[in-house]
């Protein structure tokens, strides 16, 4: 108790005011050498801030000590000046004209008392440099490790197609890059993510304030950005290591450098080392991605960005394997995503301005079987094809920030077909092919109410339509959806309209500043989603099916309530935060047992919904600045679902609630970073949390001779608890000698003490020669499934060229 | 870490698709560790099907129990069990002595286009019944041949690759139905030992320890008579028409037989013809067995069959009796024709030296016969 009270007083001591001096700051315009007026100026650090008049001139009182001072204004560059203060001094900030995305607009939220004001509680940003100094597997930079650094976000298992945040599962986030949905965000089966490293500008973790221009999966949205070209010099960038190596070149494509391109790739085709080993002879992985930004400043009021995304992934391997009648003795996976953005944003003033958004995004797996010894390849592939046209207005009035627009968005989704490619035994198969449409309507206003007070309210409408041509199949009034209650069919032909759904999603956030140290947070959101990711399994795998909302089908809803304090104690070191939260969810999707979706052409009989909810406690403490630089963070969240329909077919865990598949009570993250500022970095990671539930049988039976377990129940147990330590060490630039040319080498170690961590416990029949001395007399071996075994150890080294 | 060559379905390869990648490339494995339970006991538990050929038509009835502090699934002897076809003829079947099986009566069989459900009545007063399905027609098998591979598959437990023999099979599916098959099979072969004996003599049916057998590893006793024994085909071996529809499909896999005796063998391939919901039941069946591995490993499932108790008891009763029509074919092989080297030398017979010579056992017990089985050469 008494350590309690001297952490308070701690805490609040920063509020003693201490000796200050003048700084007196001067912001002009990079490009035509003149004083530019109305900058917002901020001390990083502090709560210290405010915006040069019309002619650029801004005084600030400031104690002594070193500081950063960031400054940002409409349509330009956002600059950091570094200033030390040890009396009366003149600072004067330049600004590039380059407009940035009216979102990034404000200071970044590296700053952490950017973060005591804005009311968006539960936004993460993370910064390429923030990823890159974090240990990885295999030496790649991944977005999703260094989001799992965050209170709340975890890995949905070592090697899964995504994140799992808050308890959530992995399809209900909505993953973006550029504005354009990646339905399959990482390679090599989960082990990292597509965005090419070089390509990345910021991260934005939206989960519990979501901002109304975002809609369409109830746990997060993810927003990945690429970054702008603004170089006016060609400069290159790359990698090489040890699974893949990487390269990205940024130049003016025009001598008035109003066009500026960026292009980035990464690829991994170091399988033919498998080509050494005899019996992995035939085993082919090969994946690359890419990203291609054009951003053409047209003139001050108008920037016109193109960005291209292209991620491809092929894997081969012997796998003698057995296809309803068809024998196959190798199995190939193949599958890309190829999406577009297309932005225009009209600046009509500096407090007003029109962004226009046309994306494309298209998503094609497949899974080959050739047929030995002929030219005959079975294939089956599914493909999702998405379209949207937003446009967002944005307006600044007083003490409002107005933003509102509209959203286009259709779908076009092939659930799945064969082809049999020449083999005379396999008939064509294809399911009907799905299509919707979401129009969405949003408006959102930030409202500084007082210099303490902030309040954002936004309200998003959306209308969902699923749309002929297709089949619609009733059920009558039957609580259970099944063939033997199938009433009637009806065909609809293309344009007509099967289904709709619609609803208004309130996103309020408020923001109150106890002190300038202290803020306190609330916001409530409701979210919903027409576009469901269908798995009879934890995560899905790239080939998993997609499925629109339908009649039988609704769409799965969620509200969430959170809560956060968040304080900035002593000189702005560190930062403390407390954030609480409670989400439910309607019509969660669940699976009857033994569900098969395999080109299921009555995919509803297989689904049953029920509801779900979760809660938790988030405490972090991060130091930003200095030369050791970390976050400690623990949660204690649980995640719940009930699924009791009438029938016991029809019921999860017999009706009753239980532990959902990312219920993980228990979670410590802790993240050190030393850098001396010249040459060595070196980073540690350790990860303590409770692992996922799995199901133990509750006996066995035989049927015709084996043993079968019996599970009447689900998620009963839990995985023995999860722990690791990573390690990372950079050196940059060796030599010391400031040259075009400047590498770094990068050593990385996963899994420092070689933790087996587990993955998944499962039973089977036992085989002959099996250990008895640990199954015992049980009829069903078990085994525990780990993926990371050992520790990983990899090298890389990167260049940059300019 | 080797490769697995692995036989699984369609769906599942999906799954240990991706595992097997991880397991090839990185450090994944999977670890034997002890079995968790959390036993509840009290369910009935019946399975079988009902069968249009002689000597395929049988149920297995127990129940699970706990029996000082290990769970058993104890055999239900002296329950009434028959079959109820369509018009309402029932037709009682008979309990196999010492077992949970109960049989059809000899020369009974169920017929093609008629419809059977079964109905148990135990001594404890539930009245088990099965939902009513309706025989399939049986498709006619064009071919079979069996095969044999020196390194036919890797097993984990035995840590290397395996010789063994796999049965094949050519069907063509008719295209005016929806057609389900599920495979299996019956090995046969010869024993000529039926009893040992390890520091003692046989002697009257049991092996008794004296000062004189202290030092004796094992005397072997030869079968009285021509003894055979049966293995069983385990695992779910089902197939649907969906994507072969009204084609010929050729290299079925019926099974795969360990090579490791030599003698003959006869093989009796079996393909039963069932319902769609039967399929779907052994779906299940091996997604929470042989599919449970792998990355993406179907979640679990209850075996919700077709049997409902309709007693007040109201037990639950799970597993699943259907119909089959069953088709076989024969062959036989005389192993020491194969080229190829078994999986372990065969131990050597030894035979106590006694005078004039050691007493011979019967040919008694679990899978063995006397009967020749059909398709044994004379």
């Amino acid at each position: 108790m008494k350590h309690f009270l001297t952490l308070i007083a701690v805490i609040f001591s920063g509020l003693l005011l201490a000796q200050t001096y003048v700084v007196n700051i001067v912001t002009t315009d990079a490009s035509t050498d003149t004083p530019l007026g109305f900058v917002n100026v901020q001390i990083q650090g502090t709560s210290l801030n405010g915006t040069s008049d019309e002619s650029g001139q801004l005084k600030i009182e400031v104690p002594p000590g070193e500081f950063i001072v960031l400054a940002s204004f409409l349509g330009y560059e956002t600059t950091s000046t570094p200033l030390t203060v040890s009396g009366t001094s003149r600072l004067v900030i330049t600004l590039e004209p380059a407009a940035q995305q009216l979102e990034t607009i404000e200071v970044s939220s590296r700053d952490a008392s950017e973060r005591m004001e804005r009311p968006l509680m539960g936004v993460e940003r993370l910064t390429i440099e923030e990823i890159e100094v974090l240990p990885v597997a295999l030496g790649e930079i991944d977005v999703f490790r260094g989001l799992q650094l965050l209170s709340g976000v975890n890995s949905a298992g070592e090697a899964s197609n995504g994140l799992s945040i808050r308890g959530g599962t992995v399809d209900q986030n909505l993953v973006l890059f550029d504005g354009a949905p990646i339905f399959t965000p990482t390679h090599l089966f989960g082990l990292f993510s597509v965005f090419t490293p070089d390509a990345i500008g910021s991260v934005d973790l939206y989960r519990a304030n979501i901002p109304s221009r975002y809609g369409g999966r109830i746990s997060s949205v993810l927003d990945v950005r690429s970054r702008n070209p603004s170089s006016d010099k060609f400069k290159m960038q790359g990698g090489i290591g040890l699974v893949s190596s990487h390269l990205s070149i940024e130049t003016p494509l025009t001598k008035d450098k109003k066009l500026k391109m960026l292009v980035a790739g990464r690829g991994g085709f170091n399988d033919f080392i498998f080509g050494f080993i005899e019996r992995l002879k035939n085993t082919k992985s090969r994946f690359m991605d890419g990203t291609v930004k054009l951003r053409y400043n047209l003139n001050e009021q108008n920037i016109i960005t193109f960005s291209g995304f292209y991620s491809k992934d092929f894997y081969q391997i012997d796998l003698l394997n057995r296809f309803n009648g068809i024998v196959a003795d190798q199995n190939q996976n193949d599958y890309y995503t190829l999406n577009g953005t297309l932005d225009w944003l009209k600046i009509f003033n500096d407090k007003t301005s029109l962004a226009t958004r046309l994306v494309s995004s298209n998503h094609e797996p497949k899974v080959l079987f050739p047929q030995s010894g002929t030219d005959n390849t079975v294939e089956y592939k599914s493909q999702i094809r998405y379209k949207s046209l937003q446009t967002t207005l944005d307006h600044q009035t007083g003490n409002h920030h107005l933003s509102g627009g509209v959203q286009l968005v259709r779908y076009d989704l092939n659930p799945g077909e064969i082809d049999p490619g020449g083999v005379a035994s396999v008939s064509r198969v294809k399911l009907d092919d799905e299509q919707a449409y979401e129009a969405s309507l949003f408006a959102e206003d930030e409202w500084k109410v007082s210099d303490k007070f902030t309040l954002s309210a936004g309200l998003r409408f959306t209308q969902f339509a699923q749309l002929g041509a297709g089949e619609q199949r009733n059920y009558g009034d039957s609580e259970i959806i099944s063939e033997e209650f199938l009433t009637g069919t009806t065909a609809f032909s293309a344009g007509e309209t099967l289904q709709t759904y619609n609803g208004f999603e309130p996103r309020i956030g408020l923001n109150y500043q106890l002190s300038p140290k202290v803020s306190v947070k609330a916001a409530y959101a409701v979210t919903r989603q027409y576009l469901q990711n269908i798995y009879n399994a934890t995560t899905p795998v790239p080939s998993s099916r997609w499925k629109v909302s339908d009649n039988n089908v609704a769409p799965q809803q969620a509200s969430l309530i959170s809560g956060g304090l968040y304080a900035l104690p002593g000189k702005g070191k560190f930062e403390i935060s407390l954030e609480a939260y409670y989400r439910n969810i309607d019509n969660l999707l669940e699976y009857k047992p033994g569900a098969e979706f395999f080109l299921n052409p009555t995919v509803e009989t297989d689904l049953i919904q029920g509801q779900g909810r979760a809660y938790g406690i988030e405490l972090g403490i991060t130091k930003k600045t200095g030369k050791l630089t970390g976050q400690v963070n623990y949660s204690y969240a649980r995640s719940k679902n009930l699924v009791a329909g009438p029938t016991f077919e029809t019921s999860v865990n017999r009706g009753d609630w239980y532990n959902g598949y990312f219920d993980q009570p228990h979670t410590l993250n802790t993240n050190i970073s030393i850098d001396d500022g010249k040459t060595n970095r070196i980073s540690l990671n350790f990860v303590v949390q409770s692992n996922r539930p799995y199901t133990a049988p509750n006996g066995f039976l035989t049927i015709d001779n084996q043993p079968i377990p019996i599970f009447l129940e689900r998620n009963n147990e839990r995985l023995p608890t999860y722990h690791r330590l990573d390690f990372s060490w950079t050196v940059h630039n060796p030599k010391m000698v400031k040259r075009r040319w400047i590498g770094d080498w990068t050593v990385t170690i996963y899994n420092l003490y070689g933790r087996k961590n587990a993955y998944n416990v499962y039973y089977q029949p036992r085989e002959a020669g099996g250990p008895s001395e640990i199954f015992g007399s049980s009829p069903l071996g078990s085994y525990r499934l780990t993926i990371f075994g050992a520790p990983i150890a990899s090298l890389t080294y990167s260049f940059k060229f300019s | 870490m080797p490769v697995h060559h692995t036989v699984i379905f369609m769906s599942p390869i999906l799954r240990a698709f991706a595992f097997l990648l991880l397991v090839t490339l990185l450090t994944a494995c999977a670890d034997p560790v002890t079995p968790v339970y959390r036993y509840e006991t009290g369910f009935l538990l019946m399975e079988g099907r009902i069968a249009d050929r002689e000597g395929y038509s049988e149920i297995r009835l127990s129940r699970n129990e706990l029996l000082f502090g290990f769970y058993a699934l104890t055999p239900v002897e002296g329950a009434v069990v028959s079959s109820i076809d369509g018009d309402g003829q029932e037709v009682v079947w008979e309990l196999v002595e010492d077992s949970n099986r109960y049989r059809a009566p000899e020369g009974w069989t169920a017929e093609a286009g008629k419809s059977y459900h079964i109905r148990a009545v135990t001594p404890q007063g539930e009245a088990v019944e099965s939902a009513p399905e309706l025989m399939p027609a049986s498709v006619a098998i064009q071919e079979v041949r069996v095969v044999f591979e020196q390194e036919a598959y890797f097993s984990t437990g035995r840590d290397r690759f395996v010789p063994a023999f796999r049965m094949l099979l050519d069907l063509e599916d008719p295209s005016d139905e929806e057609n389900y098959y599920q495979f299996g099979f019956t090995a046969w072969e010869t024993i000529e030992v039926c009893a040992s004996c390890e520091r003692a003599r046989w002697r009257n049916g049991e092996c008794i320890a004296s000062p004189d057998t202290r030092f004796v590893a094992r005397w072997d006793y030869l079968c009285d008579m021509e003894c055979w024994v049966s293995a069983q085909s385990g695992g779910r071996n089902i197939l649907s028409d969906a994507f072969i529809n009204g084609n010929r499909v050729e290299n079925i896999e019926v099974g795969r037989f360990d090579f490791a005796r030599t003698g003959g063998l006869l093989f009796v391939l079996e393909q039963f013809n069932i319902t769609q919901p039967s399929f779907k039941f052994s779906e299940v069946l091996e997604g929470i067995s042989e599919g449970s591995g792998g990355l993406n490993a179907p979640l679990p499932a209850a075996l919700v069959g077709n049997l409902t108790d309709l007693s007040d008891n109201r037990t639950n009763v799970l597993g699943y009796v259907g119909v089959a029509a069953v088709n076989v074919e024969r062959i036989y092989i005389d192993r020491d024709t194969v080229n190829g080297t078994p999986l372990s030398s065969n131990a050597s017979i030894i035979l106590e030296p006694a005078d004039p010579s050691p007493p011979r056992a019967p040919c008694v017990g679990g899978v063995r016969t006397t009967e020749r089985p059909a398709g044994w050469p004379n």
